[in-house]
C-alpha cells in the first residue's frame, strides 16, 4: 500500500490563527492597568458627605482612557460614576483623588480603568461596612493617637483615624468628612503643593486643626499661633490636662490664650473662617473630658443648601419647530423636485435619508434645550481663596438621557430620581450624563475652588468698610453687625459707610446662609461684602477679618 | 407595464402639478404641526406620543383616501371612469390604481416616519418603534385608498360618494372603538404601546381591505365594459 502523504495546508493554519484572533476576548490585547484604591480616612468614612477616594494607578504600557469610581446610593437603587481622563506613560504610576459622596453603607465602591473603546482594563473594589462608619472623624498624624470624647455632639460615635502625609487630600472638598485634624508630626517634604493648598483652603473656609507637636514654621506659616516658652509648668495644678509637664505657651499678638487653673495650656487662633489651635502637651495626654476638646471640635451644623424650587418641565417649542420645520420644508422641496419621476427620486431620496439619519441628534438637541438647570449658589472668598458651592435643579420633560454641563468642579453630588448617572470631570467643565424618566426630579450640587490674584480685601476702618480689588465697581453691599450698607466707589476702593438696619429678608444674606451654615455668626464678627455673581447663579461674598 | 404607466401618471399629477405641490405643502405643514404637539412634556405618565400617532394616522389616511377617491382632484389624473374607455384591461386598471395608491401612501408615510421617529427619540425610543407604527399608517391608508378608489368608480353621485366614503372612514376609525376595545383597531394598533401582533393583524386586515377594494374596481371596470 503506497504511503499517503498529506499535503501541507498552510492556508488551514492561517485560517485557524485568524479564527483565534477573531474569537479571543478582545481584552487580551488591551493594556492592563493596575489599580489600588482606598476610601475614607484610614478606612473610616462618614456618610452623607464627601469622603476621599484615593486610587493608585499603574500601567506597564502607555495608556490613555478613563478612570471611573462608582458609588451606589439609595440602598443600591442608584449608581453614580465619577470619571476622570487618565493618561499614563509606559511604566507610569499616578495617584488620583476623588471626593465621593457616600450614603450607602452596604455596597462597595468600585474603581475601574476603561480604555477609549469602553473595555474595562483594570478593576478593583473597596468594601464599605456600617462598622467602619462614624458620626464624627478626627484625623491624626503622629505616633500616639489622642482620645477625644467618644460621643459626637449630634449622637453617634467619634473615631480617630491615623493618617500619614500621603493621606492628606488634594481636594479641599474631601475634608468635608473630617471634623478635626490633629497634627503632631507633619513632614513638609512629604506633602506636595496641592495637599498643602487643599489643607490651607479647608482651614480658611472653616476647617479646624490642632498642632501639638514640632511643626516647620517655614512650611506652614499659617499654623504659627503661639511661641513656646522653655519653662515647664507643674501639672499638679491642672485637672484636665494630666501631664507630667506642660509647656507654657505665649500667644502671638492677636491670638487667644486658653487658661486652665491659671496656666496657659493652649492658644487658639482664627485662620480665615477656620481655627488653628496649639496645645502645650501631646494630644494623647489631653483626656476626653478636657475642655480643650470642646474648644476645637466643631458643633454639628444643619445641612446647607437652598430650598428646592418647583421647576416645571418646559417644552422647547422654538428649537423643535425650527428643526421639524426645516425637515418638512426639505421634504416639500424634494417632492417638488422629484415631480413623480423615478430618476429624480434617485437623487431626492438619498438627501431625505441623510436628513432622516440626523433625527436622533436633533431629538437630543431639543431634549437638552428642554432641561436647563435652575442654578443657585454662591462663592465665598477668604484671603484670596474662593470656595464656590452650587446647586442645580431640573425636571425631565421626557424619558431619556440628559446631559448637564456644570462649571469645572472638584466634587459633585447627584441626587433625586434616576438610576444611573455619570459625572465626567474635565479641566474646563464637568459633564453630568443621567437617564431620567419623564417628570423625574434631579438635584445636583457641586463645589469648586479658585485662587484670586490679586486677592480682594475687606477691612473695617473708622465705622466704614473698605473693599479693594473686588473685580467690580458697584452694585455691591456690605453686611456687618446686623447692619447693611451699599458700596460706593471711592478712588480705587469701594466704601460702605451709610449703615441701615439689616432687613428681615435680604437676598444676599439668604444666599450666604445657603453656602455657610454659620452665616449669621460670620456676619456678626466680620464684615462681609456681597456682589451679584451671575456666573455662579447667586452671589460672591468677600469675607474680611474681624476688626 | 401598462399598470405602471397608470400609476406613474397619477403620481406625476399628485406631485408635479401646481395643485399637487400646494397639497404637498399643506400636508407637510399638517404633519409638522402634529409632530410639534409631540414636543409637549410628558405629564403624570401621559405622553403626547399617543395623540401624535393617531393624528398622523388621520392626516395620512385622509390625504391618501381623498386622493384615491378624487375628492382632491389633481389636474391630469385619470379617474377609473376615464380608464373604462381606455385600451387597458380591467386588471391593469385596478393594478395601476392600486400601485398609485400604494406609492402615494408610501410617500406620505415616508414623510411622517422621521417626524414620528423624532418624537420617539425625544423620549429615548428607537427608530424600530416608529417604523412599526409607520407600517400601520401605510397599511391603513392603502386599505382606505383601495376602498375609496372603488367607491369613486361605483357611485356616480358626488354627494352620495362623499357621504358614503367619509361615513365609512369615520365609522371605522372613530365609531368602531366605541363599540368595543379591539387591540388590532388602527386607533389602538398605531399607539406606541400596541403589541406587535395587534399591529400585524391591523396591517394585514387593511392590506386585505385594499386588495378587496381593487378587486371590486376590476369587477366594476369589467362590468362597465359589458354591452347593456
Amino acid at each position: 500500500m503506497p504511503e499517503v502523504r498529506r499535503k501541507p495546508r498552510p492556508g488551514l493554519a492561517w485560517g485557524f490563527a485568524a479564527a483565534l484572533v477573531v474569537l479571543s476576548p478582545s481584552s487580551a490585547w488591551a493594556v492592563q492597568v493596575g489599580l489600588q484604591a482606598r476610601v475614607g480616612w484610614d478606612g473610616w468614612v462618614k456618610y452623607g458627605t464627601w469622603n476621599p477616594v484615593v486610587v493608585d494607578v499603574s500601567a506597564a504600557e502607555e495608556f490613555q482612557g478613563w478612570l471611573e469610581v462608582e458609588v451606589t446610593q439609595e440602598f443600591g437603587t442608584q449608581r453614580v460614576q465619577l470619571r476622570a481622563p487618565l493618561q499614563l506613560p509606559a511604566g507610569g504610576r499616578r495617584r488620583w483623588q476623588f471626593a465621593a459622596w457616600l450614603s450607602d453603607a452596604r455596597r462597595p465602591v468600585r474603581v475601574r480603568a476603561v480604555d477609549p473603546a469602553g473595555r474595562v482594563v483594570g478593576e478593583t473594589e473597596v468594601g464599605l461596612s456600617p462598622e467602619r462608619a462614624a458620626a464624627s472623624l478626627v484625623g491624626y498624624l503622629g505616633d500616639e493617637p489622642p482620645v477625644p470624647p467618644r460621643q459626637a455632639e449630634g449622637g453617634g460615635s467619634r473615631v480617630v483615624a491615623r493618617l500619614s502625609e500621603e493621606d492628606l487630600p488634594h481636594r479641599p472638598s474631601a475634608y468635608a468628612s473630617l471634623d478635626l485634624l490633629v497634627l503632631e508630626r507633619l513632614d513638609p517634604t512629604r506633602v506636595n503643593a496641592d495637599q498643602r493648598d487643599a489643607l490651607e483652603t479647608w482651614v480658611l473656609h472653616g476647617g479646624r486643626v490642632v498642632a501639638s507637636g514640632p511643626l516647620d514654621p517655614e512650611a506652614f506659616p499659617w499654623m504659627r499661633i503661639g511661641r513656646e516658652a522653655t519653662a515647664a509648668v507643674p501639672a499638679t495644678d491642672l485637672v484636665s490636662v494630666r501631664a507630667d509637664a506642660v509647656q507654657r505657651l505665649v500667644p502671638e499678638p492677636g491670638r487667644r490664650p486658653v487658661l486652665e487653673r491659671g496656666r496657659i495650656v493652649a492658644v487658639v487662633g482664627a485662620h480665615g473662617l477656620g481655627q488653628v489651635a496649639r496645645w502645650a502637651v501631646p494630644a494623647a495626654r489631653v483626656p476626653p473630658t478636657s475642655p480643650l476638646w470642646l474648644l476645637v471640635l466643631p458643633r454639628p451644623q444643619p445641612q446647607q443648601g437652598p430650598p428646592e424650587p418647583q421647576p416645571r418641565a418646559k417644552a422647547p417649542l422654538g428649537t423643535a419647530a425650527a428643526w421639524l420645520g426645516a425637515y418638512a420644508l426639505l421634504w416639500f422641496l424634494a417632492t417638488s423636485f422629484a415631480d413623480g419621476r423615478l430618476s429624480r427620486w434617485l437623487v431626492a431620496a438619498p438627501v431625505l435619508l441623510v436628513a432622516a439619519a440626523g433625527i436622533p441628534a436633533v431629538a437630543d438637541q431639543v431634549r437638552q434645550a428642554a432641561t436647563v438647570l435652575d442654578v443657585r449658589g454662591g462663592r465665598v472668598v477668604v484671603d484670596g481663596r474662593g470656595w464656590a458651592r452650587g446647586w442645580g435643579f431640573a425636571v425631565a420633560p421626557y424619558r431619556g438621557p440628559y446631559t448637564y454641563t456644570l462649571p469645572a468642579a472638584s466634587a459633585v453630588w447627584v441626587s433625586g430620581q434616576f438610576e444611573e448617572a455619570t459625572v465626567t470631570f474635565q479641566p474646563d467643565r464637568t459633564v453630568l450624563r443621567v437617564w431620567q424618566e419623564a417628570g423625574a426630579r434631579l438635584r445636583v450640587s457641586w463645589e469648586r475652588m479658585e485662587r484670586l490674584d490679586p486677592a480682594p480685601t475687606v477691612r473695617w476702618e473708622q465705622e466704614a468698610v473698605l473693599v479693594r480689588d473686588a473685580g467690580v465697581r458697584a452694585e455691591g453691599l456690605v453686611v456687618f453687625r446686623g447692619r447693611v450698607s451699599n458700596l460706593e466707589p471711592a478712588g480705587a476702593e469701594l466704601v460702605g459707610r451709610r449703615w441701615a438696619a439689616l432687613p428681615a429678608s435680604l437676598e444676599a444674606v439668604e444666599a450666604l446662609r445657603w453656602v455657610r451654615a454659620d452665616a449669621d455668626t460670620i456676619m456678626e464678627v466680620r464684615p462681609v461684602a456681597a456682589f451679584p455673581d451671575p456666573s455662579s447663579g447667586g452671589w460672591r461674598f468677600i469675607v474680611g477679618p474681624a476688626p | 407595464m401598462n399598470a405602471v404607466a397608470i400609476a406613474r401618471g397619477d403620481l406625476r399629477a399628485r406631485l408635479g402639478t401646481r395643485k399637487g405641490r400646494v397639497v404637498q405643502l399643506a400636508f407637510a405643514g399638517a404633519v409638522w404641526l402634529v409632530a410639534l404637539l409631540g414636543v409637549a412634556p410628558d405629564r403624570e405618565g401621559e405622553s403626547p406620543l399617543a395623540p401624535v400617532s393617531v393624528g398622523l394616522l388621520v392626516v395620512v389616511a385622509y390625504l391618501v383616501t381623498a386622493s384615491a377617491a378624487g375628492e382632491i382632484a389633481f389636474p391630469g389624473e385619470k379617474a377609473v371612469a376615464d380608464l373604462v374607455d381606455s385600451p387597458f384591461s380591467a386588471w391593469q386598471v385596478a393594478l395601476g390604481k392600486g400601485l398609485s395608491t400604494a406609492g402615494f401612501a408610501l410617500l406620505c408615510t415616508a414623510a411622517c416616519w422621521p417626524l414620528l421617529w423624532f418624537v420617539h427619540a425625544l423620549r429615548g425610543g428607537s427608530w424600530e418603534g416608529a417604523a412599526s407604527q409607520a407600517a400601520v399608517l401605510l397599511a391603513v391608508s392603502w386599505g382606505f385608498g383601495g376602498v375609496a378608489t372603488w367607491i369613486a368608480a361605483a357611485v356616480d353621485s358626488e354627494v352620495s360618494r362623499s357621504v358614503l366614503l367619509w361615513g365609512l372612514v369615520v365609522v371605522v376609525l372613530a365609531g368602531a372603538p366605541l363599540v368595543g376595545s379591539w387591540a388590532w383597531h388602527p386607533a389602538h394598533a398605531v399607539l406606541p404601546s400596541a403589541d406587535g401582533w395587534a399591529r400585524a393583524v391591523c396591517a394585514a386586515s387593511f392590506g386585505l381591505l385594499g386588495v378587496v377594494g381593487l378587486w371590486l374596481v376590476q369587477r366594476h371596470v369589467a362590468r362597465s365594459r359589458q354591452p347593456r
